[in-house]
């Protein structure tokens, strides 16, 4: 009886708040929780975005990777980019994931496009977030050379000098005097100062050649078939020096046929440049060549295909 | 039988009494959890920050690997592209500025590499290091404000 009292008092005492100020704090607490879950949509989703963004980069790489070579093959550039794409989990038309390749020029574009579903963004509005990455590829027979050494060797040297290694280099010499003056055989070379710099005819001499091996050379386009005049002939005994400055090094040289038309660039790795009585230069054609200074532009003709090799370079 | 205005001046009376009790409850309970409201927002805003420059120093390796700077990458060789994803990224991420991007070219050592006029040369990396001053508004952390957050990534040139 007497606990009944106490309590009866209590309530009198401490009774319920009155109902204009109860869940004062829930409304504030509501509010709050939309700012905490749109912050956990901000930090889970947001970078749960950035990670697939990553991963579509490098997806759409090598995608686009993918379709040069399928280009290269004459195979459906479309259908390999979806291939390589798929494999790395990004299948088009599942999940609203779209991938398209377009070519031309060289050129091989994929663009991979996929939504992010969110999880807490979708609560303050974001359901998804597009990503759309994209990788270009450019590929091809190379034309256009930076950096090119003043030399050229006929084709044929491919089948001399390819295929070796720093230990067992072939070894190329002058060719002869007048029309002998372009490399005929396929263990000669020459100097040049790729005439069109000049202008034709070009009358190229020691100190323009050198300049060019210092790297002082000049801004010049050479197109394929286009006559490259050989130097003519002399002791040329600063050449093979400045040159044996680049031992070791490789570098674009321009390959050309009898007639002394340039066909295409080839990379050329340097082992050995010695003047004098010897005047000879030792080196090897690199098989796999995919360096930055062998570039292919829309301007600058098709190379022979059975000279230089592919280049398949990631340009954007 | 209570007359009509005891029983209104009772319950004004009850209600002056206990209605303070409840804007002190109130009060007492508001102070903590607004600074905990405050510092779950400034997590959120810290960890997305740590997750844009680290997303910023990949994007801008990646664009800048294939987009070279003209020769050293100092801010006034970066090519237009790189330009464009850094002013980007500025965008995405608070107090990132020009100053807070180094993008340099490194080996496989992580050894600086000298730079000719073509830049970076293939099989070599690009590196960015990206940081920006982040500040806090919870005031009285026992943490450092403003704190520096900051990310390095690194791309081979292809």
């Amino acid at each position: 009886m007497a606990i009944r009292a106490a309590s009866s008092l209590r309530r009198r005492a401490f009774g319920r708040r009155p109902e204009s100020e109860s869940g004062q704090l829930l409304v504030v607490f509501a509010l709050a929780l939309i700012a905490m879950v749109g912050m956990t949509g901000l930090i889970l989703d947001g970078g749960d975005t950035f990670i697939q963004r990553r991963e579509q980069q490098n997806v759409a790489d090598t995608a686009a990777m993918a379709a040069a070579y399928a280009g290269l093959n004459g195979q459906d550039v479309n259908a390999a980019a979806a291939s390589v794409a798929g494999a790395n989990g990004f299948v088009n038309g599942t999940g609203g994931t779209t991938i398209s390749v377009a070519s031309g020029s060289g050129l091989y574009t994929v663009t991979i496009t996929k939504p992010h579903r969110n999880n807490f963004a979708g609560a303050v509005g974001f359901a998804s977030w597009n990503v759309t990455t994209t990788a270009t590829v450019r590929a091809g027979i190379p034309n256009g050379a930076f950096g090119a050494m003043p030399l050229i060797f006929n084709t044929k040297a491919f089948s001399k000098a390819a295929n070796k290694t720093e230990s067992t280099p072939a070894s190329f010499v002058e060719p002869g005097t007048g029309p002998q003056d372009v490399p005929q055989t396929n263990a000669s070379f020459n100097w040049t100062v790729f005439c069109t710099a000049n202008g034709n005819p070009c009358n190229g001499n020691s100190n323009t050649v050198k300049d060019l091996i210092d790297g002082n050379g000049i801004n010049a386009t050479v197109y394929l078939n286009e006559l490259i005049g050989p130097l003519n002939a002399g002791a040329h005994t600063t050449l093979f020096d400045a040159l044996s400055s680049k031992v070791g090094m490789s570098f674009a040289v321009a390959m050309v046929n009898d007639a002394g038309q340039m066909q295409s660039w080839a990379w050329f790795h340097l082992t050995g440049s010695v003047g004098g009585s010897t005047k000879q230069i030792s080196g090897y054609f690199d098989d796999q060549v995919n360096p930055a200074p062998l570039s292919i532009s829309n301007t600058g003709g098709t190379p022979a295909g059975a000279t230089g090799g592919y280049t398949v370079d990631l340009v954007n | 039988m209570i007359p009509r205005r005891a029983r209104i001046l009772g319950a004004a009376s009850r209600s002056g009494r206990e209605g303070g009790q409840g804007l002190v409850e109130m009060s007492l309970a508001l102070l903590p959890f607004i600074v905990l409201l405050m510092g779950v927002v400034d997590l959120g805003r810290g960890v997305y920050t740590n997750n844009g420059v680290a997303q910023a120093a990949r994007e801008i390796a990646r664009v800048t690997s294939v987009h070279q700077c003209s020769g050293s990458c100092s801010t006034a060789t970066w090519s237009a592209e790189t330009l464009a994803t850094v002013n980007t990224q500025k965008k995405l991420v608070p107090g990132l500025a020009d100053a807070g991007v180094v993008i340099t070219c490194v080996d496989i050592t992580n050894a600086p590499k000298t730079v000719a006029a073509e830049g970076c040369p293939a099989g070599e990396f690009i590196r960015v290091d990206v940081a920006t001053s982040f500040h806090l508004v919870t005031p009285l952390l026992p943490i450092p404000n403003p704190m520096t957050l900051s990310s390095t990534a690194h791309i081979q040139v292809p």
